[in-house]
């Protein structure tokens, strides 16, 4: 339920992604679980299409300017999935040991994927 | 006209504040919502349009302030009301705890095999139509009367709009429309950022239609 119709969207050098319910709360439950209460917050619904970029720095990301930042209103029956962009010093790393590094968070676009090695890689969200 | 449930670009909530290490519910009653809600759901006492439909016509200063799953417990009775399901004791089974994860697994399908017309392709410049009625719609109020650039056809699904009111499914072409935040709120938007709706072909025009 909830993720009939899923669409990955990727993060790049120069595209940042991330996904809201303005008009509820529409999330990818199979693949992410019932969404976090933020993520259901008035706060939330009403900033993260107003001021993606506001949003995100209170989840401590600076979007540089030179980065687009695309917002993803999940309005109709289509739940979408931030492919988040993989950690400098990842090359070598198995499927597994990326999937470590990837955050329910950057998922959504409210967080990047982990860097190996650093105090929260394994932690989650 | 829109609900307090519309709330792209309202002012006045404040900062985000993700809490850590979250419980999925903080609270039993609310796993209980959670669970009254998919057994009604799977036996088909409603059907999602209408489950969103019956909190967006909650009160709007209890809407704003109930907690997530009070806006459903308050939803829900609305429903079961409206459809006399309590009262009737027609269409209406319980759900056996075994075919809960089947249920969860085989999911909603708005997808519909049906053919609809196909308006618009990618390229197309639409305006977001800006009268939706009274009722439900996923047109979100930012959007109204804004230009948008079509990027894809998604498929034919089911309109919200009239499977929210009990008048069937009536699938239409659904659209990916990019907006440039500048058209959404005008020099407070970041001049090279966007946001993405999906929209149906009734909530859309031809922008050279409507400049005429």
């Amino acid at each position: 339920m909830q993720g009939e119709e899923m669409v990955a969207v990727e993060n790049t050098n120069g595209v940042h992604n991330m996904v809201v319910c303005t008009l509820c709360s529409c999330y990818p439950w199979p693949v992410l679980g019932l969404p976090p209460a933020w993520y259901k917050s008035a706060a939330y619904r009403s900033r993260a299409v107003s001021d993606p970029r506001g949003v995100l720095r209170e989840f401590g990301l600076e979007i540089p300017g030179t980065t687009q930042v695309r917002v993803w209103d999940s309005n109709a029956e289509l739940r979408y999935l931030v492919l988040p962009m993989r950690p400098a010093g990842t090359e070598s790393f198995s499927e597994v040991e990326l999937a470590e590094l990837v955050t329910r968070d950057a998922m959504i676009g409210t967080g990047l994927a982990l860097s190996p090695g650093s105090a929260d890689a394994g932690r989650k969200p | 006209v829109s609900g307090i449930h519309d709330l792209g670009g309202v002012a006045g909530f404040g900062a985000v504040k993700p809490q850590e290490d979250e419980p999925v519910f903080d609270e039993d009653w609310k796993r209980r919502m959670f669970g009254v809600f998919v057994a009604l759901a799977a036996t088909g006492s409603f059907n999602g349009d209408e489950f969103r439909h019956a909190q967006e016509r909650i009160d709007p200063s209890v809407y704003i302030k109930a907690p997530y799953y009070e806006r459903w417990y308050l939803a829900v009775q609305t429903l079961l009301a409206e459809k006399r399901i309590l009262t009737s004791g027609l269409n209406h089974r319980a759900l056996a705890p075994a075919e809960v994860d089947a249920f969860l697994a085989a999911g909603a399908h708005y997808r519909s095999r049906q053919s609809a017309v196909q308006r618009f392709w990618p390229g197309d410049s639409v305006i977001v139509r800006s009268h939706h009625g009274t009722g439900h719609t996923r047109a979100p109020r930012y959007a109204r009367g804004k230009p948008g650039i079509v990027e894809r056809h998604e498929g034919v699904f089911t309109f919200a709009d009239s499977n929210a009111h009990g008048q069937g499914r009536q699938p239409q072409s659904l659209y990916r429309v990019r907006f440039l935040a500048r058209d959404l709120w005008g020099s407070d938007g970041a001049a090279q950022d966007e946001v993405y709706l999906s929209l149906w072909d009734a909530h859309l025009d031809a922008a050279s239609a409507a400049d005429e």
